[in-house]
């Protein structure tokens, strides 16, 4: 069942974001190769033609870069959306009487959510690259879902890639839960967003004082690159311990309280 | 015939509201049961607690001998009142989706009952009239070879013909050693095919027996019985 259940989330995403990334290809393709229709072009030569181009062309730049950088804020909000009108909105009826449980259904949103976010923010980070830049190197796209930089070594870039994944993924969760609390318990929207801020933050600061409490253990400055390793580990074992406690409490919400309109 | 749903002291309250009182229940299989009652009676929360749409505040469901669960679900087949079928889907898509998740979907009796209704697999869902899509919902429901067929509002919202066919739709699909509980408050349309009664008020059972006996015993229509009983 659960092989099922990935094959008719992913077809559903696939729909999504093909059409996101088809716009994100033609408009790199197109910022790329029409400034070559200005290309020499002399303020005095200039004609009404290339004034248009010109102005398209600040127009794609704009664009791409907006959905470049906004992909992950994309994201979230298609995961997101996805999941509140699949589990709580009519649609509801048919996800929640399937012969599956509610384990199952919120394993396999998370994942291809998650997933198809890998895979966006690769699609991105390749065309920001191949297209605008006209270069490659892979340990940028690991670079894209963490805070290290070039000049760290392989083991801080990978545990760095593990740490963003894990955070975003316990973010998805912190959401799914408060929907779930939305739905189980009849609050409105305004404090199921509230509750979801302040979880977010909450784990920020808990990670922050984690950090800290690590910092002063090892006597090393948590500001020192030599930290980045142990920060990006901690960050690692945080995030699993979160995430676990909220898919468990999500799940219970779903297959005891639910309580479908 | 054996047990097909049982519900013991099966309660439902939203705060200080409560929708269904302490119920006992027990239904037999190969009966079509009318749940009837006036608006507000219980009758929807009734059926979504055993589809497990909703979290009995009370109590506990048995269906087919089990608690309500993924093996439950895979052997009832319900049909709730509101379009519940992803809208960006085609009809084509849904009949596969089906296929995929019940085993006893009959995807050649989908695929005729479509045909004879010239619903065409590859319309989108959201291009549909609403009479259409209930009917493609409809069609899905009673393809299923289930246990227990739950039916909310079936004929509700929709003309005197198209009730004349979901009833027809429903008595020749259905299986016949299975159950059919239809909740509605048509009975003048439906009363014909009912083998059982179950008659709600304010979340209280207030009648449950064979739709012969009752109506020997009254000596009227379960339609009047129904008006009389539930008299504004």
């Amino acid at each position: 069942m659960l092989s099922k259940l990935f094959k008719h989330e992913f077809k559903y995403y696939i729909r999504i974001y093909s059409a996101v990334y088809i716009i994100i290809a033609v408009t790199a393709v197109l910022t790329k190769f029409l400034p070559t229709l200005v290309e020499g072009v002399s303020e005095e030569s200039e004609t009404l033609f290339h004034v248009v181009i010109i102005f398209f062309i600040s127009l794609l730049i704009g664009g791409i870069t907006f959905i470049l950088f906004g992909a992950s804020v994309i994201s979230y909000f298609v995961g997101i959306k996805r999941f509140n009108k699949s589990m709580f909105s009519s649609e509801g009826y048919l996800t929640n009487t399937l012969p599956v449980t509610s384990a199952s259904l919120i394993s396999v949103k998370l994942t291809t959510t998650v997933v198809f976010y890998i895979i966006t923010r690769i699609v991105c980070s390749f065309v920001w690259q191949i297209v605008l830049l006209d270069e490659f190197d892979f340990s940028t796209l690991l670079l894209e879902f963490g805070s290290s930089s070039y000049d760290s070594s392989m083991a801080e870039i990978i545990t760095d890639f593990l740490s963003g994944i894990l955070t975003y993924s316990a973010f998805i969760l912190m959401s799914y839960m408060c929907l779930a609390m939305q739905s189980s318990f009849r609050m409105s929207k305004f404090v199921s967003i509230l509750c979801a801020i302040g979880l977010l933050f909450a784990n920020v600061i808990a990670l922050a004082i984690i950090l800290g409490i690590v910092s002063g253990v090892t006597d090393t400055d948590i500001l020192r690159d030599d930290f980045a390793l142990t920060e990006n580990i901690v960050s690692i074992v945080y995030y699993t311990v979160i995430c676990t406690g909220l898919f468990f409490i999500t799940n219970l919400l779903v297959s005891k309280k639910l309580n479908l309109e | 015939m054996s047990e097909i749903l049982r519900c013991v002291n099966l309660s439902k309250s939203y705060g200080k509201n409560e929708a269904l009182h302490p119920l006992n229940l027990t239904l037999e299989s190969g009966r079509i049961i009318g749940l009837l009652g006036p608006n507000g009676s219980g009758k929807t929360t009734l059926i979504k607690m055993i589809c497990g749409l909703l979290t009995p505040s009370g109590g506990e469901i048995y269906a087919d001998g089990k608690k309500i669960g993924p093996e439950t679900k895979a052997v009832i087949s319900y049909l709730p009142e509101r379009t519940y079928i992803p809208e960006h889907m085609k009809v084509k898509e849904i009949i596969a989706y089906f296929c995929d998740f019940y085993a006893d979907f009959r995807k050649d009796v989908a695929e005729e009952m479509l045909r004879k209704l010239n619903i065409n697999t590859e319309s989108k869902i959201k291009t549909l009239s609403k009479g259409t899509k209930e009917k493609v919902q409809l069609i899905l429901v009673m393809s299923r070879n289930a246990k227990l067929y739950l039916l909310d509002e079936p004929i509700a919202g929709v003309d005197p013909a198209a009730r004349d066919y979901i009833l027809d739709t429903i008595i020749t699909n259905y299986n016949p050693e299975a159950s059919v509980i239809i909740s509605t408050h048509l009975i003048q349309d439906i009363e014909r095919v009912l083998d059982d009664v179950i008659m709600l008020q304010y979340g209280n059972l207030r009648m449950y027996g064979s739709a012969d006996a009752i109506r020997e015993e009254k000596g009227m229509s379960i339609d009047a019985l129904f008006r009389e009983v539930f008299r504004c």
